[in-house]
C-alpha cells in the first residue's frame, strides 16, 4: 500500500496536451448540459452564469472520471492518457444546437494506455493485455457511479438538493455515455475485451439509473440487475455464439 | 437507345451492374444527403443553420486531414453529397451562404487539426 501510495505522489501527472483535451471536453459538455436554461424568456446574464455552474459540475465530472482511470492504471502498473473524442464533442455540440438543448448527447473520449515498463518488470502477463485495459477504462464510469451515489445521498438530506441532484443526473449521463462501444469511449476497451463483463457493467449503470428513477437508490440492487442482465445473455447469445463443437 | 441487356451482363463487372464492394463511397454519400437534409430541416433559422454549416465544415476539415493521402475522391464524394442533402433540406439559410460557411468551417478544421492544437 505504502508502494501504491508513493507511486500516486510521483506519477499521478498530466501532460499539456491531455489539460488542453480536458479543458475542451469541459467546456464542450458544459455547453451541451446548459443550452437549455429551462427559462421562458432568455438572458444572456442568467445563461452565462448557468454555463460558469455546468462548467464547475462537467469540471468536476471529468476530473473525478479521468482520476478513476488513473489511480487504477497505477495501481495496475499502467499509464493512462485522456484524449478527447473532437467529433462526438462537435456531434454533440450540433445536436444540442438543433434540438435547442433537449437532447444530450455526450461522446467525450476515452483513454489510451501506455505500458509501465519499469514497474511491469516481472508480472506475469508483462505487457499491456485486452483484460486489464478494458477492465481499467471501466474503473471511469464505475468511480463516477460511486460518487453520484454519494452526491444522491447528500441530496436526499436535503442540503442544496436541486444542485446535488443535478450534478447526480450530470454524473449518471456521463458514465453512461463513456461505457457506449465507440471510438476511443471507455465501453470500447471493455467491450473488445469481454462481452460478458461489458454486459454486466453496462446493465449495472443502466440499472442503477432505472432504480434512480423509481427512487430506490441502491448499488447491490443495480449490481444484481447487471448479473441478471449478463445470465439472460450469455444464455440466449454468449453460450451459442462459442458453442462450436 | 438503352440497351436493356447491360443491366443482365453480369460477366462484365463480374458481380452485377453495381457493385457495393467497388463502389462503395456511393453507399455513405446517400446516407450523407439524408442526414445533411434532416439535419437542415431540423434547425429552425437561418443563424442555427450557418451555425451548424460551420461546425459539420470543421468536422469535415479534419477528415480532410486525417484522410490527405488515402480515399481523398470517396470523401469528397461523401462531402458533397452532404452538402447537396444541407443545401436541399435549409429553408432558411441561403445556399451560398451555406457554401462558403462550410468552407470556412472546412479551413478552420483543417488548420486546428494539421497544426495538431485539437
Amino acid at each position: 500500500m505504502l508502494q501504491f501510495w508513493w507511486k500516486l505522489k510521483r506519477h499521478l501527472t498530466w501532460k499539456t496536451s491531455e489539460i488542453r483535451d480536458i479543458l475542451i471536453t469541459i467546456l464542450a459538455v458544459a455547453f451541451i448540459f446548459a443550452y437549455d436554461d429551462k427559462q421562458p424568456v432568455f438572458h444572456f446574464n442568467f445563461w452565462l452564469f448557468n454555463f460558469f455552474k455546468h462548467i464547475l459540475i462537467v469540471g468536476l465530472c471529468v476530473m473525478i472520471y479521468d482520476l478513476g482511470h488513473k489511480v487504477s492504471s497505477i495501481f495496475m502498473n499502467l499509464t493512462s492518457e485522456y484524449k478527447m473524442w473532437s467529433v462526438g464533442l462537435l456531434i454533440g455540440v450540433i445536436i444540442a444546437v438543433l434540438s435547442k438543448g433537449k437532447i444530450y448527447l455526450i461522446l467525450p473520449g476515452g483513454i489510451l494506455f501506455h505500458h509501465w515498463t519499469v514497474m511491469r518488470l516481472g508480472h506475469f502477463r508483462y505487457g499491456l493485455n485486452y483484460f486489464t485495459t478494458g477492465l481499467l477504462a471501466a474503473m471511469g464510469p464505475v468511480f463516477l457511479l460511486l460518487f453520484a451515489t454519494f452526491f444522491k445521498t447528500i441530496a436526499l438530506f436535503g442540503l442544496s438538493s436541486d444542485l446535488f441532484n443535478r450534478i447526480t443526473f450530470i454524473f449518471l449521463y456521463f458514465a453512461i455515455f463513456a461505457m457506449l462501444p465507440f471510438p476511443r469511449h471507455d465501453g470500447a476497451h471493455l467491450y473488445f475485451a469481454n462481452r460478458n463483463w461489458y454486459v454486466i457493467f453496462l446493465f449495472f449503470l443502466i440499472g442503477y439509473i432505472f432504480l434512480y428513477k423509481l427512487h430506490f437508490y441502491s448499488l447491490i440492487f443495480a449490481a444484481l440487475i447487471g448479473l441478471v442482465v449478463w445470465l439472460i445473455y450469455y444464455i440466449t447469445f454468449e453460450e451459442s455464439a462459442w458453442a462450436f463443437g | 437507345m438503352l440497351n436493356k441487356n447491360i443491366f443482365k451482363n453480369k460477366k462484365a463487372s463480374g458481380i452485377g451492374f453495381w457493385d457495393p464492394l467497388e463502389n462503395w463511397a456511393e453507399i455513405p454519400a446517400l446516407l450523407l444527403l439524408i442526414v445533411g437534409f434532416i439535419i437542415a430541416l431540423w434547425s429552425r433559422s437561418a443563424v442555427v443553420t450557418y451555425i451548424v454549416i460551420i461546425l459539420c465544415g470543421i468536422i469535415a476539415g479534419r477528415g480532410i486531414k486525417v484522410r490527405q493521402y488515402v480515399h481523398k475522391i470517396a470523401y469528397t464524394v461523401v462531402i458533397i453529397a452532404f452538402l447537396i442533402g444541407f443545401s436541399l433540406g435549409s429553408f432558411y439559410g441561403k445556399t451560398k451562404f451555406i457554401l462558403v460557411l462550410f468552407i470556412i468551417g472546412c479551413y478552420i478544421g483543417y488548420v486546428l487539426h494539421s497544426k495538431e492544437w485539437i
